[in-house]
């Protein structure tokens, strides 16, 4: 088997902040291959863009790494100089926000914007506007000889999430981290914008790390996912697997919570836990349904159960 | 039939837009227009629609909250459209609503106890010691206790603070509950508590839920009714199980297949992807406004406006064409 494109291995993160430290990433451990899409999935503060943003190198200065690795078809991203890393981002890792509207810049036309993406990587004049526009149609844009004229604020949302994909695609990188690129867009919109990413993304054999709090939207797009809880990757595996058998006690708990008809709708106890003070052992400990004495004093490993399908909890070794 | 607790009369809220140098009425943001519905007692009706459809303007209009260009609100046999202040604000006591975002609508500099007391002292000049049996009562309904009584809103999650809202809204044991989006603020295992909170409180206490979502799949979950609304119009109306297994409005159907269902299996269901996005209701589209989008759309739906008509069985559908067209039925591959 050849190496995934990026593996993330073990990292630690650490935020320093006025009211203490709060402990991010609690070793984290994530693999995507090439051409495929793997979801992080998770709760609000769980850690999903704390690790997109390490894997960017764009985490804030209060930011600590504090260990880990993260590989990119071999290399330590974090070794890199910030000079190395500037030729990574955009021509080999790009990203996309849940708000592309404040990812781009309002006084600039989408155009200027565009062109200046490919500036940045020695591409200029006729050809690279011909680039552009091409990228436009490609993501279902009309009329993109006009559009290159038009400013941000033009834009719906539907749009602006349009533009910033083709803005992330021009250069052909080889990963896309998408961070909740639908969250701000209406059902219908979102249908439309899932859509053209699978598409795009199969024709470009782009892999993708799909960040999203929506199992529905995860289980819509993904290959694999993975499965966050307070700054650790709790299960990762096959979409069908992880849906039809999930085994960590949260993704369980994940599923259950979803209201689906004919199911009983059943509530995780307790709330998720401060990581100025996390829990010792393993973090879901205090709200697990299946605790046992260990879990409070040793954090599980992720361990492989079968190949593919990994998870870090004491009900499955991983001492 | 069970009786009726509110009835919703061809109800209609311009907003105007002025402009040009005198500040002029140029036209007007037909925010919901002309809507009609009826919600029975101790039932939910489920308002589920897109960003910028109405629904939240549609139900502050309801209450009054806001107030309507035209048409009526029947509560409780009366006519509230035509209330005077004074009748309206004695009335307001049986209808209350819960806001979406917990973090915006409790007071920061108040405490949980003045701010599930307040309605109380203004409805009944009731408040210290009198007013604290019956905050503490009702906190533990929604599932909080004596420990937060002083507490204040940031020292608390963001389901607590939901809780603390419908805490508020229940101390007047209202018989009619607004919940405007009052879970889409919330992470999805904080979600479900709250809805089995609110499905617990309306079967102990027979209420009525007004509950407005853009999420189909807690709309599916809490409601007997659904409305289904599309640039200020309902465009579909029918029981839930109704709703969700035959849908006849193409935007409904559209709606529907569009949601992400947390099944892989569901992947290869059959799917309407629409075109563009919903237009600005400053400038509807002529005839049926969702003509443009529509992949079924006819002469007829561009010239003339479909009326709300019952097609069967308390099934509403406002399309020229619904008998025509194919139905896309995605409800089986979401089970």
């Amino acid at each position: 088997m050849s190496s995934p494109l990026l593996e993330v291995r073990d990292l630690i993160v650490h935020f320093y902040t006025r009211e203490g430290v709060v402990k991010a990433l609690d070793g984290v451990m994530l693999s995507v291959g090439r051409g495929e899409i793997v979801s992080l999935v998770g709760e609000t503060g769980s850690g999903k863009t704390v690790t997109a943003l390490s894997i960017m190198r764009l985490l804030d200065h209060n930011a600590r790494i504090v260990r880990g690795e993260v590989l990119f078809e071999g290399r330590n991203l974090l070794q890199l100089s910030e000079e190395e890393m500037r030729r990574i981002r955009g021509r080999e890792i790009s990203m996309i926000f849940q708000e592309p509207k404040s990812a781009l810049n309002p006084v600039l036309t989408v155009g200027f914007q565009l062109r200046e993406a490919l500036e940045a990587h020695g591409e200029e004049g006729e050809a690279a506007l011909e680039k552009v526009l091409s990228m436009l149609r490609r993501v279902g844009l009309p009329d993109p000889e006009r559009l290159v004229n038009r400013y941000p604020h033009e834009l719906s949302g539907g749009m602006a999430q349009r533009v910033m994909i083709a803005m992330a695609l021009l250069m052909r990188p080889k990963l896309l981290i998408a961070d909740e690129p639908t969250s701000a867009l209406d059902v219908t919109v979102q249908a439309q914008i899932l859509e053209l990413i699978q598409s795009l993304v199969r024709e470009m054999n782009t892999s993708v790390l799909f960040i999203t709090h929506d199992l529905g939207v995860a289980a819509e797009i993904s290959d694999r996912i993975a499965v966050m809880y307070a700054g650790v990757v709790v299960e990762q595996g096959n979409v069908y697997d992880v849906f039809e058998e999930p085994l960590h006690p949260y993704t369980r708990g994940l599923l259950a919570a979803i209201p689906r008809p004919g199911r009983e709708l059943m509530a995780i106890e307790g709330e998720v836990p401060s990581l100025l003070n996390p829990p010792s052992g393993c973090r879901f400990h205090p709200r697990c349904p299946a605790v046992m004495e260990v879990c409070k004093r040793v954090k599980p490993r992720l361990v492989e159960v079968e190949p593919g399908r990994l998870v870090a909890c004491h009900l499955y070794g991983g001492e | 039939m069970a009786r009726e607790l509110v009835r919703v009369e061809e109800l209609r809220k311009y907003f105007p837009v002025r402009g040009g140098v005198f500040h002029r009425v140029v036209g007007y943001v037909k925010a919901v227009d002309g809507v009609s519905f009826r919600i029975e007692e101790g039932t939910t009706f489920g308002l589920v629609g897109e960003s910028g459809c109405g629904k939240t303007t549609l139900v502050r209009t309801i209450l009054r909250l806001i107030e309507p260009t035209a048409g009526r609100v029947i509560f409780d046999g009366v006519d509230i459209t035509a209330l005077r202040a004074g009748e309206l604000r004695r009335m307001r006591r049986h209808m209350q609503i819960v806001f979406q975002d917990p973090y915006t609508s409790l007071h920061p500099r108040m405490q949980v106890s003045e701010i599930v007391a307040e309605p109380l002292r203004i409805h009944f000049g009731v408040g210290g010691e009198e007013a604290r049996g019956e905050v503490l009562r009702v906190l533990r309904e929604v599932g909080l206790g004596e420990e937060h009584l002083d507490r204040y809103p940031h020292e608390l999650s963001g389901g607590q603070r939901q809780r603390v809202a419908i805490a508020r809204a229940l101390i007047l044991r209202p018989k009619f509950l607004v919940l405007d989006e009052p879970t889409s603020a919330l992470d999805v295992s904080v979600q479900a508590k709250i809805l089995r909170l609110l499905k617990e409180l309306q079967s102990r206490y027979g209420l009525t839920y007004l509950f407005v979502s853009h999420n189909i799949l807690v709309i599916e979950y809490m409601s007997d009714y659904v409305g289904v609304m599309y640039l200020g119009k309902l465009v579909e109306v029918a029981p839930k199980d109704e709703l969700f297994k035959n849908p006849l409005h193409p935007y409904t159907m559209a709606l529907l297949s569009a949601v992400p269902i947390p099944d892989p299996r569901a992947r290869s269901r059959k799917r309407i992807i629409l075109k563009g996005e919903v237009p600005s209701p400053l400038n509807p589209p002529s005839g049926c406004r969702f003509h443009p989008r529509c992949p079924w759309a006819s002469e007829e739906c561009r010239s003339y406006e479909p009326e709300l008509v019952e097609v069967g069985g308390e099934h509403y559908v406002a399309c020229h064409r619904w008998e025509e067209i194919p139905r896309v039925n995605t409800y089986m591959a979401r089970r």
